[in-house]
């Protein structure tokens, strides 16, 4: 069952904005009113990871987030001595174990809804604490799917 | 849709009510409290018009206490020919319930106690089930139910008749003006703030593993039961109860007693005028001396066969006739078999395809479920059930999960812990996840108003309640 959330149209605007134009880094959504996902923040291109999950968290301990994040990484094809930089973008949903359980539950059940209308993510990262949403545990996932 | 815009009159909040009936109890309060303001359980005194009859004649003739019993006993033998000379027609529709659980606390002539308002966590006597929400909604704290939307969980199994009764019973009876049901293990999860993962209930009549995606139970793929619950385990500590020889007579039984050494016989003197109870009324109160005794058993944190037994501790516990003892290793035996059922002693009657130890019931649970959402199940075990509140219980099943696991993803087992007050939220997990549900602003164009039912009918929980 899902909870009814809607995404804004601005949200998926934003979202062709970095897929295509590569115009922010990474982009923070919030769920506005019970009623609506909406943009919060954008990262400018050359943010780092770091800055992302700074405002991924800045809402506090016990609230929840969902951020977009382009991810760059090198990758090495095996036999070879040459690196590739490979794109990806990831979803996450933050929702930390110490916000409120109708927080939690009113992101983790919209999350679909934010999965169906941003189209072209290669993975989605549910994350409910500090280690789950680092950088090391994300390319982790991304490496995972890669041919070596 | 006019109908729900309509609902929506006066803001998001429409104050809906939150039913929650699980085969221990029945839990009832407004959406948006963090617990339920009333819980009954399931075992409701009622009393017969025709016993009452009786009573009142006896009291007329001023007759001492064996002509009662007397009578009472011809009355419950020649029942029907009493019933047709005394109140024609009348048979078991005059029926009274006591629903308040204060009531049942001190025995009363004649008053029987029902302890099937559910059957396999399915409402079974709506009868009872009527008289129960008739209390909620107008004796424990008056609303008016055509202002309250009503919301039911139901048990992932029920029957598609089962909810369009309910359906009916709603708008029919109660002239609710709107009704939705969610499955237990889906509110479950949102209890816990999610809305995908494993979770396991251990209630009062058996243990389930249900596997819940995006808000929806994966049915029937992703279901696993057993019949390994709180009441076998009560019926278990009864058993080592008789076999031990202990005096379980219960309290409203006993006059007074006095404080005894250890081990040593009870002293105590039994009231000298008990009122004539009936049979049902004295196994309940029998049976909770057993469930009291419950409290100690615990569950050893690793296989009980591989445990160093020295290491167990014991713990004293002292019956209703001030008896008092120590247990140490049975303690533990009892509550292994949920976790190893093949050391059951005595085949019951059920066979033993339905009896599945704890983290069999998880494996087989997740092996049911498609290879994608595995991990991600494996990382949202959710334990929830009055009997999960078993000592060590939840330690038990994390290891033996982590045991167990051959994949590399991350097991995390997620439950209500922190002291015996927070263990209760175990117990409500599906009703803390419908006042959740239940006070969204966005959940309220789900409803099943009264405009949809007028339009439809009761098929319509089929349509609209997944």
């Amino acid at each position: 069952m899902a909870s009814g959330v809607s995404v804004a149209d601005d949200v998926k605007q934003q979202f062709e904005a970095i897929k295509r134009d590569k115009k922010h880094r990474y982009l923070i959504f919030y769920i506005k009113d019970e009623k609506q996902i909406v943009v919060e923040k954008s990262g400018d291109r050359n943010a780092k990871y770091d800055s992302f999950l700074q405002d991924l968290m800045s809402a506090g301990p016990d609230d929840c987030r969902y951020g977009v994040y382009d991810y760059e990484y090198d990758h090495q094809t095996q036999g070879t001595a040459a690196t590739s930089l490979k794109q990806k973008l990831i979803l996450m949903s933050w929702c930390p174990d110490t916000a409120k359980i109708k927080k939690k539950m009113l992101y983790s059940s919209s999350f679909d809804a934010l999965k169906k209308a941003l189209v072209g993510i290669a993975k989605y990262v549910q994350a409910t604490d500090e280690s789950e949403a680092s950088k090391e545990a994300v390319e982790e996932k991304l490496r995972s799917t890669d041919r070596s | 849709m006019s109908s729900s815009s309509q609902l929506l009159i006066g803001g998001d909040d429409v104050n809906a009510v939150v039913v929650d009936y699980g085969s221990a109890s029945f839990r009832y309060g407004h959406a948006g409290e963090d617990a339920p303001s009333l819980v009954i359980p399931n075992s409701i005194g009622y009393l017969d018009e025709v016993a009452k009859a009786v009573e009142s004649m006896e009291v007329d003739d001023a007759s001492g206490d064996k002509t009662i019993r007397d009578s009472n006993n011809e009355n419950s033998l020649t029942n029907g020919s009493a019933d047709s000379s005394m109140l024609s027609n009348q048979g078991k529709k005059s029926r009274t319930y006591f629903i308040d659980p204060l009531t049942l606390t001190n025995p009363k002539d004649g008053l029987e106690i029902e302890s099937d308002l559910t059957h396999d966590g399915m409402i079974e006597n709506w009868d009872a089930f009527e008289a129960v929400m008739e209390f909620a909604l107008r004796k424990h704290r008056p609303v008016d139910p055509s202002q309250h939307p009503l919301l039911f969980s139901e048990p992932l199994w029920n029957s598609a008749k089962k909810r369009e009764q309910l359906c009916e019973l709603v708008f029919e009876k109660f002239k609710s003006s709107a009704f939705f049901t969610v499955k237990s293990p889906v509110l479950t999860c949102f209890a816990h703030g999610k809305s995908s993962g494993l979770v396991l209930d251990s209630g009062k009549i058996h243990t389930t593993a249900v596997a819940v995606h995006e808000g929806f139970c994966l049915v029937p793929t992703g279901a696993a039961k057993s019949l390994l619950g709180g009441d076998f385990i009560t019926n278990e500590c009864r058993k080592e109860l008789d076999r031990l020889k202990i005096d379980l007579t219960p309290q409203y039984m006993i006059k007074s007693k006095e404080a005894v050494e250890l081990d040593q016989p009870p002293k105590y003197t039994k009231k000298a005028i008990v009122p004539k109870v009936s049979p049902s009324f004295h196994n309940v109160k029998t049976r909770a001396v057993v469930e009291d005794f419950k409290q100690i058993v615990a569950v050893s944190d690793s296989p009980l066969g591989e445990v160093n037994q020295d290491n167990l501790d014991s713990r004293e516990y002292e019956f209703p006739t001030g008896y008092h003892t120590l247990f140490g290793i049975e303690r533990y035996q009892i509550a292994e078999l949920l976790f190893d059922p093949s050391l059951i002693r005595t085949a019951p009657s059920h066979n033993l395809n339905s009896m599945l130890g704890v983290s069999n019931l998880i494996h087989n649970c997740l092996s049911l479920t498609d290879q994608d959402i595995r991990p991600q199940l494996w990382g949202n075990v959710i334990v929830s059930g009055g009997n999960s509140c078993i000592h060590g219980f939840l330690e038990r099943v994390t290891a033996d999960c982590t045991r167990r696991s051959t994949s590399s993803a991350k097991l995390k087992v997620v439950a209500s812990t922190g002291g015996p007050e927070r263990a209760s939220e175990r117990m409500f997990a599906p009703w803390t996840g419908g006042s959740i549900l239940g006070s969204l602003g966005t959940f309220q164009n789900m409803w099943i108003s009264r405009s949809d039912y007028e339009e439809t009918g009761k098929i319509i929980v089929a349509k609209k309640c997944p």
